[in-house]
């Protein structure tokens, strides 16, 4: 009988509770459960097929033994990850996107639309047909090589020469959009006046770059970083679909590895310990992101 | 209150609607009463290019099957992939489950050891005593014998063979028809080639991990079997990691490197369609190490369809190291079609199994996969007497039948095998020399079956 006499505030939370339910719900069956599975697998033998695909037992930190003991291969992968990371992410996304936001700022309208239609264009394809799309104008026989033979150059494949720049410019050119939305958007919203009057001040271009405008876009600029890290660390289709990881393990980033040592070589097991791995990498960048959104005062939602 | 129930309401949905989906399907009744839908599942992937045989194969024999049971219907699954291990993992994933497993599963050979022990396959002792055993050749029942139970019916098989341009062979000065009696008669015939016409590629073996079992299977298995080790002994049931055939092989793969050149096109995930679609029909590969399977490419009414295949190349049978034995060797894979343990209607899957396999499916099956028969009396069918008039490849292929051997069925094998696979890149690519290769095979294969598993040959 005391609930009915809930206050105002407890009243509130109650609603707040229940509106939050059904979420929570779903963030919990379709993300812990299979989150905390994987990781209790990660502890196990368990295998695709053979005795231990379904009779499989607990062998402590064995996974983690192997995985962490040198010729593992995880060191390679992380280090491609990183690379496919800065390359394809940083620099071919967000680095360039900020470049096109802010030339086209000073485009016509009418160039800056076409222009920045044909960007978004890349986004909305599919990316196994990006990754198809790349793999015929890289491969051997492909656009690239024509091209190069018409003109007289050779050329062999760079899906074999050059695999992970291969892979991390088709990633650039995919995601390359979506760090300009965000970029253009943000910029739109500096103020004129600010950059006039400072420009009367005799700021110079690069002054008012860095002293004006980063400073006014830096959250979207974190928010856009976050967003790509962990979107681009936990990519596997364009760069399984182009290369297969290959050749040899030569573009095997963290989700290739993987893939191919859960379900091409059947350790499942083994694979979840490496998905492990991948969490608490993807982990780290968000928090070290999130630390600085808050110094920032961006994330002010909690408050 | 109000929110209370609201909540409760809510959660349930929740739960109800993430819980629900799959599992409903199963009648649960028995055979002969009511309506039954048999699921066959199979992999998209072994239809040859431009050929859709699967679907008119297993209907002919689900046809025969609604004359006795006018109750059952069959199911087409096809498991779409596009490589072979990932049918296997995808099918292996089925079969865990009774709302997912199919009641007939198109079985790569080599995997039956591996997913008996896993328990997905239901032994079927009632094959054994079925009218059409005995016609089987005994490599093709042993293949699926695991641990003294039959797992399965053999529908294809294939062997494997060394093809060559005759052109690039009288250019080179080789004499035609040419049969290898040596690695060593191999190793010239390439550096001939080589040296006649510096744009071809004088040597295929298949090598690196992202042509898996094909360069496992292709790229060393065979070569170590024409030696005298094995990579499993099946009397002492230990793999054999080292000993003087498992260095000559090592040893053979790093000299052959500078004829398989470029690496950009053995180390390419769809190399197999590389020679057989590019550089064969260019001639422009001299000796070719392929399964029997390779030529119906060619065939009219395929995708890349070229009769003067049967007259530009010859074949020949796989030496040995340096002739010892029987002087040919050879090592075969095919599929088999088998039941899951999770199957709701054994006795039903295991008829349709019977009927699928008769002679008269089989036959054109067989001929238009490119296959050889698993039965000796699909032999006489005229489907397939026609298909060897246009294909002599095949013809040629089931006279070594009867010498051929096939894979250890251990549950090990698929990871050996994946190491091999691996190992074969590295050779290929010069990362690894053969003492490395070799010293790397010991030491992972311990490590995977366990130290007292493993047996060293000496010499």
């Amino acid at each position: 009988m005391r609930a009915r006499h809930l206050t105002m505030k407890g009243r509130r939370r109650l609603t707040a509770f229940i509106m939050a339910l059904p979420m929570v719900v779903v963030v919990l069956v379709f993300l812990g459960w299979p989150t905390i599975w994987t990781f209790v697998l990660s502890f196990t033998n368990m295998t695709v097929t053979g005795p231990a695909a379904r009779h499989y037992h607990f062998i402590g930190l064995d996974n983690y033994r192997r995985l962490f003991s040198s010729g593992s291969g995880l060191t390679d992968s992380i280090r491609r990850s990183l690379y496919y990371l800065v390359v394809s992410a940083y620099i071919g996304q967000a680095a360039f996107g900020f470049l096109l936001a802010m030339l086209m700022q000073r485009c016509a309208r009418g160039l800056r639309a076409a222009v920045g239609a044909i960007i978004v264009v890349a986004w909305l394809i599919p990316e196994i047909v990006i990754a198809w799309m790349w793999f015929v104008l890289l491969s051997d026989g492909g656009t690239a090589q024509q091209a190069a033979s018409a003109a007289g150059l050779h050329y062999t494949s760079w899906l074999f020469t050059h695999p992970m720049l291969s892979v991390s410019l088709a990633n650039s050119w995919r995601g390359v959009a979506f760090s300009y939305l965000l970029f253009t958007a943000a910029l739109n919203d500096v103020p004129n006046d600010l950059i006039e009057a400072a420009k009367i001040d005799g700021a110079g271009a690069s002054r008012r770059l860095f002293r004006i405008i980063l400073p006014l876009v830096s959250t979207t600029i974190l928010v856009d970083l976050v967003l790509i890290t962990l979107g681009t660390l936990n990519d596997f289709s364009l760069i399984y679909a182009m290369t297969g990881g290959g050749p040899g393990n030569a573009s095997s980033v963290l989700s290739v590895f993987m893939y191919r040592q859960a379900f091409v070589t059947y350790q499942l097991a083994f694979g979840t310990a490496i998905a492990v791995v991948m969490l608490a990498l993807g982990a780290l960048f968000a928090v070290v992101y999130i630390r600085i959104l808050r110094r920032q005062g961006a994330l002010n939602l909690a408050r | 209150m109000r929110p209370h129930r609201i909540a409760m309401v809510l959660a349930t949905a929740v739960v109800l609607a993430a819980c629900g989906g799959g599992g409903k399907s199963s009648s649960g009744t028995g055979p002969s009463t009511g309506p039954v839908t048999l699921h066959v599942a199979y992999w998209s992937g072994f239809n040859p290019p431009g050929v859709n045989i699967m679907p008119s194969w297993i209907n002919a024999a689900a046809d025969e099957l609604k004359q006795k049971h006018p109750n059952v219907k069959v199911s087409l699954d096809e498991i779409t992939t596009n490589s072979e291990s990932e049918y296997y993992a995808k099918l292996d994933l089925a079969e865990r489950a009774k709302s997912t497993a199919p009641d007939v599963a198109f079985e790569d050979s080599f995997l039956i050891g591996s997913d008996a022990s896993a328990g997905y396959l239901r032994p079927l002792p009632e094959l054994t005593t079925w009218s059409g055993w005995p016609d089987y050749y005994p490599a093709m029942q042993q293949i699926v014998t695991y641990n003294g139970q039959v797992y399965g019916a053999m529908n294809s098989t294939d062997v494997q063979l060394v093809f060559y341009d005759k052109a690039l062979f009288q250019k080179a000065g080789l004499t035609v028809p040419w049969q290898p009696h040596s690695w060593n008669d191999v190793v010239s015939a390439a550096d001939a080639i080589k040296r006649a016409d510096s744009s071809v590629v004088p040597l295929w073996v298949y090598a690196g991990q992202e042509n898996g079992e094909a360069a496992s299977f292709r790229g060393f298995q065979v070569f170590l079997n024409g030696t005298n080790d094995r990579l499993y002994d099946a009397k002492t049931q230990k793999w054999e990691v080292s000993g003087p055939g498992f260095d000559a092989t090592w040893k053979f793969l790093e000299s052959i490197r500078p004829y398989i050149e470029p690496e950009s096109q053995w180390s390419s995930p769809m190399s197999d369609a590389t020679v057989a679609l590019n550089l064969i029909p260019a001639q422009k590969v001299g000796i070719v190490f392929d399964g029997s399977w390779v030529a119906t490419a060619y065939v009219p009414g395929s995708l890349k369809p070229w009769p003067g295949f049967f007259t530009s190349y010859g074949w020949a049978s796989l030496p040995t190291q340096s002739g010892q034995g029987a002087g040919y060797t050879n090592l075969s894979g095919g599929w088999s079609l088998s039941v899951p343990q999770l199957a709701k209607h054994p006795d039903l899957s295991t008829e349709l199994i019977e009927l699928a396999s008769s002679p008269q499916n089989l036959a054109p099956f067989d001929a238009k996969t490119g296959n050889l028969p698993p039965r000796r009396a699909v032999l006489t069918e005229p489907a397939w007497i026609e298909n060897t008039k246009i294909n002599p490849v095949v013809g040629f292929g089931t006279k070594q039948i009867p010498y051929t051997t096939f894979r250890p069925l251990d549950p090990a094998y698929v990871q050996v095998s994946n190491e091999i696979a691996k190992l074969t890149g590295d050779i290929a690519s010069g990362s690894k020399n053969a003492a490395d290769a070799a010293r790397e095979y010991e030491s992972v294969v311990t490590g995977i079956v366990g130290a007292p598993n493993v047996e060293r040959m000496s010499s």
